[in-house]
């Protein structure tokens, strides 16, 4: 029988253990009693032949144990039984176990949240046919490492040109106005080649993609609908091909819809034709790219060769040259990151989330090795009765591995739930839904990576105790069962939960300040009325509607109410402002247009008096006036946060900063610093006029925000602004009528999340502090029991006695709370909280000081206890 | 217990209940061992709990086969038969032992002067 079979048999004669022990003992007494009848054939009595038959047949259950190491799996058998044992032992000392799982739950449910996000935005596989050939090209900024909008007359070179690719084609994203009927609202879409449903490899559900006929100028417009618009828009009628759409004003024809999960190139679900007499470039990601899909022989290193000799038509200067790039279709759409350094930054951050497993771990480490060294007299029976080291060790490690199964499962589920708080987060600040290619479910990626955290943790804070504990002096101990000093509690594990205790003191500071700074806009005043302020969206209608729309008129109406203080618009409500990538000019004398590295910061354009209708307060220069408005001159206005974060040391007024959006360089000069609205805890927001309406309607989104009398005259105030809108801007509708409060409410969730996990964390590392001082000062009791004994007997005082027992323990725990203070005052100093959105509180370190004091005389309590009311007899009698 | 019995070695047991089998046939356990402890003389130790640790070895390795059966005292017990591949093991390990105490045979012949 060949070793695979046998292997095979193994596996099933295993599950079948019970039965084949059970056949076993039939086998076995069915042997018995005829060696029995034997013998009793031969004169002996019925039991002295029944003693005579087990004699000669030896030991069943060492028959039993010695078979079941001959079939099946030994090794599960024993693993199971060890499984049973360590759950029975978790369950006795539950306090344990319980700061054990969370302590590991922290650790792993932290790392696999990082891994998870990782894997979904940088590690994802596209879902479509052959995506792992489908490539993004772009033009490179190469001085300044950034993504440049494509010129037209590249995109068509290399349509031409291009032998490494089988297709080849671009998209342009923007916002259209779609009329659904009566019905008109804001769509995302793609401008897009008729070349990327074929590059997609997805055939239509009803009618027929774009052709390339259909990018002709000359060509009548046709659209294509994704399943999710033609569902919720045309309730799937099937007869909707033919039927006109008009999108920006324009008809078009529908002649396809595709079918249901269709997103490409990122989230759409309408499409039309991008003009081939169209010179307009094409954006860079995430608002456009060239794609193409790779010859089924080519890599996309041939590619990149090919793209190298035809170069790129923009002209190189001594300041600015220009490349172009092949890299992974995702990675159009990860900012300026390339591959190479994202890989680089990716291994790091797996190699430090290892690591953050490291110091928790540690942490139950120490108390799992207390927790050994009590059972010493366990073990020490265990070895005398012929236990192997490797045997006990594999039973401790196996109780770890239960405690880090448990973390890992409740890490698994934590993650979970994060990663679909973050699908919504992301869909709603990406245009409706995130890229088709993320998946927010837990992968199997994921899942092993939990799983191996967890063996991690179990090795860590199980097997090196285990084995630190059933050293050489603990096998040579054995010999003297019932000896006092066998194990020892020594200077590494003292020195862990020192450095556990000056760890926590630390943190503590911080994590209390940065959890304050970021709870406070929910908990505290806000430093405004909130609930005084009434905002809503405002939804155009058809084309006819919106060129009619008499914006100041509409706003003069609103204010008649006596219920209105003050109205205003804006293209984003307050505290949901759309984030944009910003550079500030560096130095304005220099001439050289040097600018700062790109940064993130909210950006909204207001329409006049919106600074003084959400009561800003002005502090430097000046507001937005009615001058700045359709005017040509652009000037800008931003709040605290920006100056602090973008112009530390330098005066900000006079200055330029510019959105980065393709080649549209579009400069602001920096007129006035206006105070920080409280949604904004840690980006700051640039506030520039309004574009002005055009005959196609307003060119932005409408917000209006109106200041109110009081706060009880809400339900009128809206009632009022809808029936205004109502009469002075017939077809148009409103949405999403809220208060600034519910604003920031919901703004500030995410937050209030992130702020409690971090509370919870620091919870635990308190936690784990007061376990491993606990579990030290009961080690030293138990440790020191006869010495406690005798001077208890000779007559020594209680405060004495803790004194002599705990003095040199208490002197290592001050020293680790001591260097704890010193570095977390030298966080405070020169890493100032509130630049991370944290807020500083007077008297943090001493308070953190304090309580952990408190946290620690608390913990050795106990042991304290247990250490008054030792009997002296007893202790002196045992020896 | 005799002083002069030695211990029987793993492989040789095997040998010796396969040569047990293909004489007498399809037995039980308890025949088995004592089968060898007959043409043994006792000269052998056989605890008899090792017959069947070789006999769960034997048909792992599929020479030879079980079947439940009744024995001679109406009594319900495990029957174990030799199989084909247990006939060619057999062969080969008698062979093997053949040569091997063969040579051993002539290797503790005295040395002629």
């Amino acid at each position: 029988m060949s070793q695979l079979r046998r292997g095979l048999a193994r596996v099933v004669d295993f599950f079948r253990r019970r039965s084949l022990d059970r056949d076993l003992d039939e086998e076995l007494q069915a042997h018995l009693d005829m060696a029995a009848a034997d013998y009793r054939s031969r004169g002996l009595s019925e039991a002295e032949a029944m003693r005579q038959a087990r004699v000669d047949l030896g030991g069943v259950a060492q028959l039993r144990e010695a078979r079941r190491e001959v079939r099946g799996l030994p090794w599960l058998d024993c693993f199971l039984l060890d499984l049973k044992l360590a759950v029975r032992r978790l369950r006795k000392s539950w306090g344990l176990s319980l700061v054990s799982v969370l302590a590991m739950t922290v650790a792993i449910g932290l790392s696999t949240v990082v891994f998870a996000f990782i894997e979904t935005v940088f590690w994802p596989k596209l879902p479509l046919p052959h995506g792992g050939r489908i490539v993004a090209v772009q033009t490179w900024h190469v001085e300044e490492g950034r993504r440049h909008a494509t010129d037209r007359r590249d995109f068509d070179r290399w349509r031409d040109a291009l032998e490494t690719v089988e297709e080849i084609g671009a998209f342009r994203s923007g916002e259209r106005q779609v009329a659904f009927g009566e019905d008109a609202t804001r769509q995302w879409l793609a401008e897009i080649s008729a070349s990327a449903f074929r590059v997609a490899g997805t055939p239509p559900l009803l009618g027929r993609t774009l052709v390339e006929a259909d990018e002709s100028a000359s060509a009548p417009p046709v659209a294509v609908l994704g399943w999710d618009l033609w569902s919720s828009r045309f309730a799937g009628d099937t007869s909707v091909l033919g039927e006109p759409l008009e999108i920006g004003g324009t008809s078009h024809t529908i002649v396809g819809v595709m079918p249901r999960g269709f997103a490409f190139p990122v989230n759409h679900s309408l499409w039309i034709p991008l003009r081939s007499g169209d010179a307009t470039p094409i954006d860079p990601g995430p608002y456009g790219t060239t794609f193409a899909r790779l010859d089924e022989l080519a890599t996309r290193d041939d590619l990149q060769a090919e793209l190298s000799s035809l170069g790129t038509v923009r002209e190189s200067t001594a300041e600015a040259t220009f490349d172009v790039r092949a890299m992974p279709y995702t990675y159009a759409f990860t900012d300026d990151l390339e591959p190479s350094t994202v890989q680089r930054g990716l291994r790091l951050v797996v190699v430090f989330l290892v690591l953050l497993l490291l110091p928790p771990c540690a942490n139950v480490a120490v108390l799992v090795y207390a927790r050994i060294a009590a059972r010493r007299e366990e073990f020490a029976a265990r070895f005398a009765l012929g236990a192997g080291r490797s045997r006990i060790v594999a039973q401790l490690f196996t109780e770890s591995l239960a405690l880090s199964a448990v973390a890992s499962a409740l890490a698994l589920a934590i993650a979970r739930l994060v990663l679909a708080r973050l699908e919504q987060r992301l869909g709603s600040t990406l245009d409706g839904a995130p890229p088709f290619w993320m998946d927010f479910g837990l992968s199997l990626r994921t899942t092993i990576f939990a799983v191996l955290l967890g063996v991690v943790a179990a090795t860590v804070a199980g097997l090196w105790p285990a084995l630190q504990a059933t050293g050489r002096r603990m096998r040579l101990g054995s010999s003297l069962l019932g000896s006092r000093s066998v194990a020892q509690l020594g200077a590494t594990w003292t020195f862990l939960v020192v450095v556990q205790v000056g760890a926590s003191m630390a943190v503590l500071p911080s994590s209390v300040e940065m959890a304050w700074g970021t709870l406070r806009a929910s908990l505290a005043d806000p430093g405004i009325e909130a609930d005084r302020f009434l905002t809503a969206r405002l939804l155009p209608g058809d084309a006819a509607s919106a060129s009619g729309l008499d914006l100041a008129a509409w706003l003069e109406e609103l204010r008649a109410s006596p219920l209105v203080d003050a109205a205003s618009a804006s293209r984003h409500v307050p505290g949901s402002e759309a984030w944009s990538r910003l550079e500030v000019e560096t130095d304005p004398d220099s001439g050289s247009a040097e600018t700062s590295q790109t940064f993130s910061a909210r950006i909204n354009r207001v329409h006049p008096d919106f600074l003084e209708t959400l009561e800003h307060r002005q502090l430097l220069g000046r507001g937005l006036g009615p001058g700045d408005f359709g005017s040509p001159a652009a000037v800008a206005v931003i709040d605290q946060r920006f100056a602090a974060r973008h112009f530390a040391g330098v005066e900000p007024l006079g200055r330029r900063v510019r959105a980065r959006s393709g080649d549209a360089a579009r400069w602001w000069e920096i007129v006035g610093i206006v105070d920080d609205l409280p949604s904004h805890k840690l980006h700051g927001t640039l506030y520039v006029p309004a574009l002005p309406l055009s005959d196609d309607g307003p060119a932005d989104d409408l917000a209006v925000t109106l200041r109110l009398q009081s706060a009880d005259s809400l339900e009128a105030a809206a009632a009022h602004l809808r029936s205004t809108t109502a009469a002075a801007l017939p077809g148009h509708r409103l949405d999403e009528i809220r208060t600034l409060e519910e604003i920031y409410r919901r703004e500030s969730l995410g937050d209030d999340v992130g702020a409690l996990v971090l509370l919870l964390a620091t919870a635990v590392v308190l936690l784990l502090s007061a376990a491993g001082m606990s579990a030290l000062a009961a080690f030293t009791v138990q440790q020191r029991r006869h010495e406690i004994g005798v001077r208890a007997a000779l007559g020594g005082q209680s405060s004495r006695l803790l004194y002599a027992v705990f003095r040199r323990a208490g002197m290592q725990l001050l020293l680790g709370a001591l260097v704890g203070a010193a570095l977390a005052t030298f966080v405070d100093v020169y890493f100032p909280i509130e630049e991370a959105g944290g807020r500083n509180l007077p008297f943090i370190v001493p308070a953190a000081g304090a309580l952990l004091l408190i946290v620690g005389l608390t913990a050795v309590l106990g042991p304290a206890r247990r250490a008054l009311r030792l009997e002296p007899v007893d202790v002196l009698r045992q020896g | 217990m005799p002083k002069d019995r030695s211990s029987i070695l793993q492989g040789t047991l095997d040998l010796m209940v396969l040569k047990t089998l293909e004489q007498l046939g399809p037995l039980h356990g308890y025949g088995i061992a004592q089968r060898i402890e007959q043409v043994g003389e006792k000269a052998l130790i056989v605890n008899q709990g090792t017959v069947y640790l070789c006999l769960v070895r034997l048909v792992q390795k599929g020479w030879v086969s079980t079947e439940w059966g009744t024995s001679d005292n109406n009594r319900r017990a495990k029957y174990y038969s030799l199989t084909r591949s247990g006939r060619r093991q057999l062969r080969l390990e008698t062979e093997n032992w053949h040569r091997v105490s063969g040579v051993i045979e002539r290797v503790l012949q005295p040395v002629e002067s």
